[in-house]
């Protein structure tokens, strides 16, 4: 930064504002450590002076990323990161869309966003937590200091242009510069930021020791709040890979989707665990713990996406920041485990349950399959650097790899759902519980096999074929004994292909199971109250929203499975076509009309005329198109089709059309049940809200003033209107566009040709190994490379030769990293033995822990056995205890009605 | 609460930053229409830049002048150990929870009965516990209610809330305001206010105190009421 020469203007203030904040965000962190330490004497001042710097640094933050913006705005391409990432032709939307388009923006981006939580962390901490409060403060400002530093050192977004300003800038990405793309980021981000505000209270509990529910009460609505995002995030991902990149899918097991996604899994778990501490007082480690790495799987994650280790080796450059983070994450670690092993006396407590069969043990079952989950794909993610670490070899694990293993682990959990909701609190009576069982078993039960006797007729088919993922046969020895020879790939396929009757009658099991648990509730306050029914189930959401509030989140998550499921029914056709030829896929027959174009002021629009005919009747004019844009004439863009119905969605793509001929490429795919997806999606979100609800009458019962309470109401008002009307945007069939070049690595879309099931089994297998793309599967990858690889490999196939060979010739060539899938040999097993060992181990911990703790309520009694506790110093004489005991009893009586 | 300013001036200063950001964003609109995006984005800057210095300002003199208010650290929350509370809470979490088990039909009488035996005591536990412990908050409270009492002259104070430090607080907010309030301080258990203006009562069976009317239990003798149960929230 120069600061003689005054013209350096928007990038030195920039700077200097980047630094300025790092600074004060240090001098919030200095005076809330000491305001901590000293609780007496001047720590109040010190606590004072600590949130009223830390919100000023919020507002500097807020400078910073307004200065960027002006940046934008005013085109100032002084600015290196304004000069790539944007031109003058760009609309307003799209300039601040730009802001975090860029690494160096992104970053810059994630603090504004960690600001905007801590303002409001701040704001609610006046006059609250006020223990807590300066550790708060001071975890907050210690992540702000690290971005600060990262950015001040490693990826400044104000830094100058070499050589002067261009006149104009390079634009920014047009894969950018599309509606998903714009709001899908923003909202991870909301989501992956917020885990910072519980880690901030988790922190601050444990260095200050108080570790019961006070930081758990605190967190809960933005542990909730942050819940909401990275769901509504990763369904978005979901949406925008489904209606841009064309292949037909929604989950590519991208490692930066990955990355994405295992916060959730940790965070839900944690959802879960938290509500055994709240009524039981223990798992406090774990609940802990569980936001601990929350927390740092978001930076884990933003470590991923934005170091590029793991994708592949060219698709993303090196970028520098990466050290930092691992820098970062290392010292992050040690301080964690160190507070977690420093509070661990304390964080110790006697665990007990009433029951192996209850909602506390079923909860403690649904943490280890998430954690399960988690770890399962952390693993796989991590995988490739792990073995390139330890035995120099190159890997890659693939989408097929994920979606083999995760099948039946997935289905597991979906099980879990309705068992824990049928389960009760406390304690089942046995003949309860199966009076509770025989309604959703029943439902199950016909469902299923309804689906394994009528499936096939209409169109879900009871056993799928999957290719296995493996071709190995492992010679299973103990102690040099020869016991059975074992094929875990076809194995597997066989199991994965035989799930789908499982899926759906889990589906109506656990659907008939909420339903069940909805009508019960509803029932039982019409008896007690005298309601009728709609005021009667308004009122019982009402007054236990978290309860049905959770309920009306796992209809939204059931529903979401039957679209994954649906997925295994995908159906996909491909063929060259002349005017008035015809091709089917499914039941659809799709006529080609011919060609189609239209000019715009930026781009030619190419359209193939499709009439989709369904069991003969005309259905639906479908306009697949490509999009050439002037500016980028080499890269146009595949505009998908979509055709919504109830229960699957027609999805054609058009790869090229000829333009003296008229013949066009299309390829048609008819996926089941996506849109329940989408649709589970807003009924997940509709859930959190109403868990979410601010409960007006206890805000102000808290002598909390009754505005904060009008405040908190209207707040959720308008963000359950803005997400719903989100959503509903998003249900709405658009031709949305799908984009040519992801942001920092190629990625070819647009059609790769498959024409036999033969081909496709082949092409999936193997990745294409161009360099310019993320490896994708041949069968995927449209770039030209791909698509000599595909021909030479035809070719081989027509000379005869076996698939085995193939791959051997494929892989000799381009090396292990070239498969989908790892080969299930040598170290490479421990890639699945490893998380379904630990499954399998956390199995058995989680029988022998909830037995424990039952056993141990069955024993004496705990604390009630000594009356006065360890807080009581005068016992009430015997003659009173009578007399007391009722009085007391009155006042149990008085807070639970209190809260009705 | 030593609140050195009177209250109007207190009152006016708390609204200053909702004032501002209004202020900001009145400007915002018409010097958009005029000048156009760059200027509001600038005076949207600028506004935070002032923010930030009216902020560091108001920190910098707390920390430097040993007069200066502070955030007042808690005195441990209610004065309730942090355990105790949070086993009352549980305690109580767990009876509202197998009530409302057994109102849906998941939990059988007999082990209703055994479990609510089980978590009366735990609570009861607890609660002694907690006032074992408050004697000095419990006078203390004492004297605020006293106090308040005195300074609301002609007006009754009331209350909600059942924590001594709520009602230190609630009583300070409320002196001034809550002029035709009717007060009905429940010295019985003295840590608990209420409101409830109670117009229906019911008779317990066995000793014939009146109770609320949706009571489950008689609050004299614990003699169950009805039959029918409450919700669990």
């Amino acid at each position: 930064m120069n600061t003689a020469s005054f013209d350096a203007g928007i990038p030195a203030f920039g700077t200097g504002v980047l630094y300025a904040f790092l600074v004060s965000a240090a001098v919030a962190f200095a005076l809330a450590v000491f305001a901590g330490v000293s609780p007496q004497g001047s720590g109040p001042r010190l606590l004072r002076a600590a949130r009223l710097t830390a919100l000023g640094t919020c507002a500097l933050i807020g400078l910073d990323v307004f200065t960027l913006l002006y940046g934008f705005v005013s085109h100032d391409f002084r600015i290196r990161y304004v000069a790539h990432y944007s031109d003058r032709s760009m609309p307003l939307v799209y300039l601040i869309t730009a802001l975090w388009g860029g690494q160096d923006g992104s970053l810059l981006w994630w603090t504004f966003l960690l600001s905007l939580y801590s303002a409001v962390a701040l704001l609610n901490l006046k006059g609250r937590h006020r223990e807590l409060a300066p550790w708060v403060i001071a975890t907050l400002m210690s992540v702000v200091m690290f971005f600060g530093l990262l950015m001040a050192f490693a990826a400044n977004p104000f830094a100058a242009t070499f050589g002067g300003a261009p006149a104009d800038g390079d634009g920014l990405n047009p894969s950018l510069q599309n509606f998903y793309m714009a709001i899908h980021p923003p909202s991870l981000y909301v989501g992956f930021v917020g885990c910072a505000v519980p880690f901030a209270y988790a922190v601050a509990a444990l260095i200050t020791g108080r570790l019961n529910e006070e930081w758990v009460l605190a967190a809960r609505r933005w542990v909730l709040f942050a819940w909401m995002f990275l769901s509504i995030g990763n369904i978005l991902g979901m949406l925008w890979a489904y209606e841009e990149l064309g292949w037909g899918g929604f989950w590519a097991w991208d490692p930066v989707e990955n990355a994405a996604c295992l916060p959730w899994w940790t965070l839900t778990a944690y959802l879960h665990s938290v509500m055994i501490q709240e009524r039981r007082g223990f798992l406090k480690v774990w609940n802990v713990a569980l936001i601990l790495g929350t927390f740092f799987l978001t930076i884990f994650g933003t470590f991923l996406t934005r170091s590029g280790l793991i994708s592949s080796v060219h698709a993303f450059a090196q970028s520098e920041i990466g050290i930092h983070f691992i820098h970062y994450m290392v010292v992050l670690a040690v301080v964690l485990v160190g507070l977690v092993v420093w509070r661990l006396p304390k964080l110790r407590s006697p665990s007990q349950i009433d029951s192996v069969w209850s909602r506390e043990a079923m909860f403690v079952v649904n943490n280890w399959m998430l954690l399960g989950i988690c770890v399962f794909i952390l693993l796989a993610t991590t995988w490739p650097k792990v073995s390139e670490w330890l035995w120099n070899e190159r890997l890659t694990v693939g989408a097929s790899f994920y979606n083999a293993w995760l099948s039946p682990i997935g289905l597991v959990l979906f099980s879990i759902i309705g068992i824990g909701t049928l389960t009760p609190w406390r304690k089942a009576s046995p003949k309860l519980l199966l009076e509770a069982f025989r309604g959703p078993l029943a439902a199950g039960l016909t469902v299923g096999v309804l689906h394994a006797l009528v499936g096939r007729r209409i169109g879900f088919a009871p056993v799928v074929q999957c290719d296995p993922i493996y071709d190995v046969v492992t010679h299973v020895q103990l102690f040099g004994l020869h016991l059975f020879d074992m094929n875990v790939g076809r194995s597997l396929a066989w199991l994965d292909g035989h799930l789908p009757p499982f899926a759906t009658a889990l589906f109506a099991f656990n659907v008939a199971a909420l339903a069940q648990e909805f009508y019960r509730g509803t029932a039982a306050r019409m008896r007690a109250k005298n309601e009728p029914a709609p005021v009667a189930l308004t009122r019982l959401v009402g007054r236990n929203r978290r309860r049905y509030g959770g309920y009306i989140v796992h209809v939204g998550f059931a529903l979401m499975m039957m679209g994954w499921m649906g997925a295994a029914y995908r159906q996909e056709v491909e063929a060259s076509l002349s005017p008035g030829q015809s091709m089917r896929v499914g039941h659809y027959t799709l006529r080609y009309d011919g060609p189609d174009s239209r000019r715009t002021p930026d781009k030619r629009e190419i359209y193939a005329r499709v009439t989709a005919f369904r069991d003969g009747r005309e259905f639906a004019q479908v306009r697949p198109a490509r999009f050439v844009y002037t500016a980028r004439p080499d890269m146009p863009t595949t505009e998908v089709s979509i055709t919504t119905t109830l229960f699957e969605d027609l999805y054609v793509v058009m790869a090229t059309v000829d333009n003296e001929t008229h013949v066009a490429h299309l390829k048609g795919f008819v996926n089941p049940l996506t849109a329940w997806i989408w649709f589970g999606g807003l009924v997940l979100v509709f859930g959190v809200m109403v868990a979410m609800w601010p409960d007006a009458s206890k805000v102000a019962a808290r002598a909390v003033a009754p505005r904060r309470a009008a405040l908190a109401s209207g707040a959720a008002v308008m963000l359950l209107v803005g997400v719903t009307a989100g959503g509903a945007l998003l249900l709405v069939p658009s031709n949305a566009l799908a984009q040519p070049q992801h942001d920092t690595s190629a990625m070819p879309l647009g059609v790769a040709e498959t024409f036999t099931h033969r081909e496709r089994t082949l092409f999936e297998k193997l990745l294409c190994m161009c360099g310019g793309c993320q490896r994708l599967p041949l069968a995927i990858c449209a770039c030209d490379y791909a698509a000599r690889q595909r021909t030479s490999l035809r070719e081989k196939m027509a000379a005869g030769m076996t698939d085995g060979t193939i791959v051997g010739e494929y892989v000799a060539r381009f090396g292990p990293e070239a498969l989908a899938v790892p080969p299930d040999q040598g170290h490479n097993k421990a890639l699945y033995i490893v998380p379904v060992a630990a499954l399998a181990a956390g199995a058995g911990l989680v029988v022998r822990l909830a037995r424990r703790w039952a056993e141990r309520a069955a024993g004496p009694g705990p604390q009630e056995a000594k009356p006065a506790g360890d807080g009581a110093k005068g016992d009430a004489p015997a003659a009173d205890t009578k007399a007391s005991d009722s009085s007391y009893d009155a006042r149990i009586d008085e807070e639970l009605r209190g809260d009705d | 609460m030593e609140t050195t300013e009177p209250e109007g001036r207190d009152e006016l200063a708390r609204y200053v930053p909702h004032l501002a950001a209004a202020v900001v964003l009145v400007v915002a609109v018409p010097l958009g229409i005029v000048r156009g995006v760059p200027a509001v984005v600038l005076w949207v800057a600028f506004a935070l830049l002032a923010g930030a210095v009216v902020l560091f300002w108001d920190a910098l003199r707390t920390a430097l002048d040993p007069t200066a208010p502070g955030d007042e650290l808690d005195e441990d929350d209610e004065g309730v150990p942090a355990d105790l509370d949070a086993r009352k809470r549980a305690a109580l979490q767990a009876l509202k929870d197998i009530e409302f088990e057994r109102s849906i039909g998941r939990l059988s009488e007999d082990d209703f009965k055994g479990l609510e035996q089980k978590y009366r005591d735990e609570a009861r536990a607890a609660m002694k516990a907690i006032d074992a412990g408050l004697g000095p908050w419990l006078s203390k409270a004492d004297a605020m209610l006293a106090k308040a009492e005195r300074s609301a002259k002609k007006s009754d104070a009331t209350d909600t809330t059942k924590t001594d430090d709520a009602v230190e607080t609630k009583v300070d907010e409320k002196t001034d305001e809550k002029t035709e309030a009717k007060a009905e301080t429940k010295t019985e258990t003295k840590t608990e206010t209420k409101t409830e203006t109670k117009t229906e009562t019911r008779a317990c069976t066995a000793c014939e105190t009146a109770n609320d009317l949706d009571a489950v239990f008689c609050k004299k003798c614990g003699h169950r009421l009805t039959a029918e149960a409450s919700d669990a929230s």
